[in-house]
């Protein structure tokens, strides 16, 4: 069926990748972490909401025809077509060179990849620069359908450890771990996020098992461009309201305590940024 | 109201002179305004002239009384005499630029000689004006002499003002200093809204002239222009037109010449700087932009937007440019297009163009039409946009009519500086400029498409409502009709956003517009051009009626072309789409919010959008750097904010020196924005 479920659209993205982008945020994922800051995008399905006394709907169904129309009017924004070396980039001081483009973003986008792969076909006639925002949480023919139509990837890392994987986002690690590998093998240019969540991530045992992770990778492996630590956030909590769900509850962490773990992550070999949000 | 102003203009002109003086007082309510207004009428005097009442010998005794003082701090000379001044019959030139490059490379007697020699009373009034410029000159030098203590200064005035009547311009100082000399002629009989032209191509050779033979070096020739737009700042208040910072004291940058290339020169980034540094809202600049500006000139123009004095306003000769040339100007006029105090494509020494004479309502038709008709027999949407479409013609005819009122004021010293006037014996303000065009801004298309729009699918999609139900609700203002009222506010707008039906709608109204308006001729054979930016979409609107979207009586239309519910990229492609062809030139401006740590954080990206949003093809875009936190917080304690400058419609003013509603709406503006953003 060609439909893809989307709960929104955001043109003139600046943080989602290189250059002005839209970020297609997509419904449906397969994980569910606790400190989640779009919730409307967990169930892959439509959500009727209430807005000051007026119902409303996250989610719509796209055909791949009109999504592309909607990704193509910002073209002119995107400032450049997509070149072969592109997403044989190495250094991370490159990403700024890139031309700006499209970012699919979720929920957990590759849940939709047979859907989206003929917008993704359709994009790279018209030369737009392609990213996708993922926790690696899919079934693994489903990055292997779409990983050469994608130039650009931004990896969730989160745990590495089974069981913490399991107990608290409900993910089998061996996926990850799978997909991991496989993106790997694709060259494709990556950057890893890790967001920093103070309660679930931040402990030494999870950022020490996270580091060694990396260093492995690090000695085998060049795309990956660099580490972004993510300071954790509450701007999606209006949304559980709405949804008349419970807020996560958590305390940010510290500047200087994301500072150390910075560092300690850069200890695998790669290099490390701290984000604001 | 219309026939009682024209009264007041046209007839009055003996006691009418001071309604420059105070209209920038109403604002403050009747009491406020007596209290401000008061001690300026009883001080200001007007001067007449010897033997029979003439303009010119008016101002050339005018020259003579006034009181003149030298500014303390500024190497210039600048002086007016707020409390002196002329009545002359009918409306003052304003909202305009005089061609300062003429005054500078070339000389005023020349100038004036030719006028003189045209004979008859065109030329008995340049040989008056001839002899107040003199006088003016003369009196600059004694005052110097007598009360400069600073000699160096005080030599250089007196050199420089030796050389002004029969000299061109020799250095750059100088060069500022004539252009200063003129400006201060101009608003010291009575011209406001006094543009500036275009400075980095006026005086770009004696620049690098003074350059080469090491009289400056470009830090030198930074601190003078700084103190050129400083000086220039001085009389804020008296030159303030309709609300304070109304002042119009624009500075024209950059542009394509008529070749394709594209003009700019170390004047261009160093006026653009300079105006940052001063952060002061006035005077402003305005950079003409094209694809094949510098990259390095577009970086600097962000960059100066982050100082938040809400320039420069960016003006896309992509797409003026042929607008100007289809229209009927050439190449070259096209190319050295300056600007109304505002936005509005100005040619200077070659037009009479106003072009800013009255204001136009879109959304006032639709409000006639669904008033006037019988909305139970309307059965389709169609019926309703025809319905609309009549109306609006019938409006711009009536509009247009009531332009033909316009009485323009004898200027002579501006008839001299205008192509076509020695030529065809004429003062400019009797049509003796190659060019006599008028200029109407306009509001409510906003309005009037958000609306058709809902009307549309609330009645004849949804079938919710009744057209006649619905009207009856914006009737009684939504008078117990919350619910209905909150669906209309919060529904998604369509105006500005990027949506084909939408794009194509507007084009259709600016389609309609054009047909009637090009048919016009003013009285003086010109024609009428209208644009969809206007000062006055809060005034004007508050005295009408609500619309089906959101807004209730009285309220201000949206500002310009904005949105509230769209992101940057949406608005420009939106801007990009619309057809500014036939006579829908007279300034069309994007206008947005940005939070200062927005620009802050991703100028690069910033500076990219920009060059694309020039390729998509806007008009000219403005934006406001600020948050609303500090607009809030400025709103509440505005003594922490003395000095927090914001763009109200084609100016910069302090926030604290704007009316309450100003003030909100900028701050509902700042809001929705950073929840789009």
């Amino acid at each position: 069926m060609d439909k893809i479920l989307v709960s929104n659209i955001q043109r003139f993205s600046l943080h989602d990748g290189p250059g002005i982008r839209t970020t297609v945020f997509l419904k449906g994922c397969s994980v569910h972490c606790p400190w989640c800051c779009n919730p409307e995008n967990i169930f892959p399905d439509i959500l009727k909401y209430v807005d000051s006394g007026i119902q409303k709907e996250w989610g719509r169904w796209y055909s791949s025809e009109v999504l592309l129309k909607e990704i193509l009017k910002d073209r002119s924004f995107y400032s450049g077509d997509i070149q072969q070396e592109d997403f044989l980039i190495k250094d991370e001081g490159e990403i700024s060179h890139l031309p700006g483009g499209v970012t699919f973003s979720g929920g957990e986008a590759l849940l939709q990849s047979h859907a989206l792969s003929i917008v993704l076909r359709k994009l790279r006639e018209h030369r737009v620069h392609i990213a996708v925002e993922t926790s690696l949480f899919a079934p693994s023919n489903n990055l292997k359908e779409v990983q050469d139509l994608i130039d650009f990837f931004y990896v969730d890392l989160k745990y590495i450890n089974a069981k913490r994987c399991h107990r608290l986002l409900g993910g089998n690690v061996d996926w990850y771990k799978t997909n991991f590998e496989i993106l790997m093998e694709s060259c494709r240019p990556v950057v890893i996020r890790i967001p920093v969540i103070a309660g679930y991530t931040d402990d030494e045992d999870n950022i020490g098992e996270l580091s060694s992770f990396l260093s492995e990778v690090h000695k085998k492996r060049n795309n990956i461009l660099r580490i972004e630590l993510l300071k954790g956030h509450h701007l999606g909590d209006f949304k559980y309201e709405k949804l008349g769900q419970v807020k996560p509850v958590f305390p940010l962490t510290d500047d200087e305590q994301i500072e150390d773990i910075g560092k300690m992550i850069q200890e695998s070999g790669f290099h490390t940024l701290v984000c604001q949000i | 109201m219309g026939r009682l102003k024209t009264f007041i203009k046209n007839d009055l002109w003996h006691v009418n002179y001071i309604i420059p003086f105070t209209a920038k007082y109403l604002q403050y309510g009747k009491i406020g305004y007596l209290k401000r207004a008061l001690p300026v009428i009883t001080k200001v005097r007007v001067i007449k002239g010897k033997g029979k009442r003439d303009v010119s010998t008016d101002i050339l005794e005018l020259m003579k009384r006034i009181h003149l003082g030298v500014i303390e701090g500024s190497s210039f000379f600048y002086w007016i005499d707020e409390y002196k001044t002329i009545a002359v019959k009918g409306n003052v030139l304003s909202n305009f630029c005089i061609d300062y490059g003429r005054l500078v490379n070339s000389t005023f007697n020349e100038i004036a000689g030719k006028a003189i020699g045209v004979g008859g009373i065109y030329g008995e009034r340049a040989k008056n004006i001839k002899k107040a410029v003199n006088v003016l000159r003369d009196r600059v030098i004694e005052t110097m002499q007598t009360e400069c203590n600073d000699t160096n200064r005080s030599q250089l005035t007196i050199l420089e003002m030796n050389n002004l009547l029969d000299k061109p311009a020799a250095h750059l100082h100088e060069g500022l200093q004539r252009i200063l000399f003129f400006n201060q002629y101009m608003w010291q009989t009575r011209h406001g809204l006094n543009g500036l032209g275009r400075l980095d191509l006026i005086l770009g050779d004696l620049y690098q002239k003074d350059l080469k033979a090491g009289i400056i070096n470009k830090e030198s020739a930074y601190a003078m222009i700084l103190d050129f737009m400083n000086t220039l700042n001085h009389w804020y208040v008296f030159k303030s037109s309709s609300i304070l910072g109304d002042i119009g004291q624009i500075v024209i940058l950059g542009g394509l010449n008529p070749d394709g290339t594209y003009f700019s020169n170390e004047l261009t980034y160093l006026f653009i700087k300079a105006q940052a540094e001063s952060k002061k809202p006035d005077p402003k600049t305005f950079l003409r932009v094209s694809n094949n500006m510098p990259q390095e000139l577009m970086e600097v123009a962000v960059e100066a937007l982050k100082s938040k004095t809400g320039s420069p306003l960016f003006s896309n000769d992509e797409v003026v440019i042929p607008q100007l040339t289809q229209f009927g100007f050439t190449k070259e006029e096209a190319c050295s297009y300056c600007v109304s105090a505002c936005w509005e494509p100005f040619i200077p020494g070659r037009s009479l163009d106003q072009n800013n004479i009255k204001a136009f309502d879109f959304f006032r038709p639709l409000d006639s039409a669904l008033t006037n008709a019988d909305l139970s027999k309307i059965k389709t949407f169609d019926e309703v946009v025809s319905l609309y479409e009549n109306a609006l013609r019938t409006e711009w005819k009536t509009f247009l009519k009531e332009l033909d009122s316009y009485i323009w004021a004898c200027d002579p010293f501006v008839s001299m500086l205008t192509d076509g006037c020695n030529e065809s014996r004429k003062d400019i303000s009797q049509g003796g400029a190659r060019y006599n065009n008028y200029g109407v801004t306009s509001i409510g298309m906003g309005s009037v498409v958000d609306s058709l729009f809902n009307i549309k699918k609330l009645v004849y999609e949804d079938c919710r409502f009744s057209l006649e139900e619905l009207n009856n609700m914006r009737n009684h203002n939504y008078k117990n009709q919350d619910s209905v009222y909150t669906v209309l506010q919060r529904s998604n707008k369509s105006y500005a956003h990027d949506d084909q039906d939408v794009e194509d709608f507007v084009n259709r109204i600016i389609g309609l517009s054009n047909s009637v308006v090009k048919k016009y001729r003013n009285p003086l054979g010109g024609k009428v051009k209208f644009g969809l930016s206007s000062p006055f979409y809060i005034r004007d609107a508050k005295h009408v009626p609500g619309d089906f979207a959101g807004r209730k009586d009285g309220s201000p239309y949206s500002t310009h072309i904005s949105c509230l519910d769209a992101p940057y990229t949406e608005v420009v492609n939106f801007a990009g789409s619309l057809d500014y062809s036939g006579n829908a030139f007279n300034g069309n401006v994007v206008d947005f919010f940005v939070s200062p740590s927005f620009i802050e954080s991703n100028k690069d990206k910033f500076v990219q959008f920009m060059r694309a949003a020039g390729q998509i093809g806007y008009f000219q875009m403005q934006m406001n750097v600020m948050d609303s936190k500090t607009l809030i917080d400025a709103k509440a304690h505005p003594e922490k904010y003395p000095g927090l400058i914001v763009r109200v419609w084609g100016f910069s003013a302090y926030f604290n020196d704007l009316p309450e509603d100003y003030k909100d709406v900028l701050i509902e503006r700042a809001i929705e924005s950073e929840g789009a953003a």
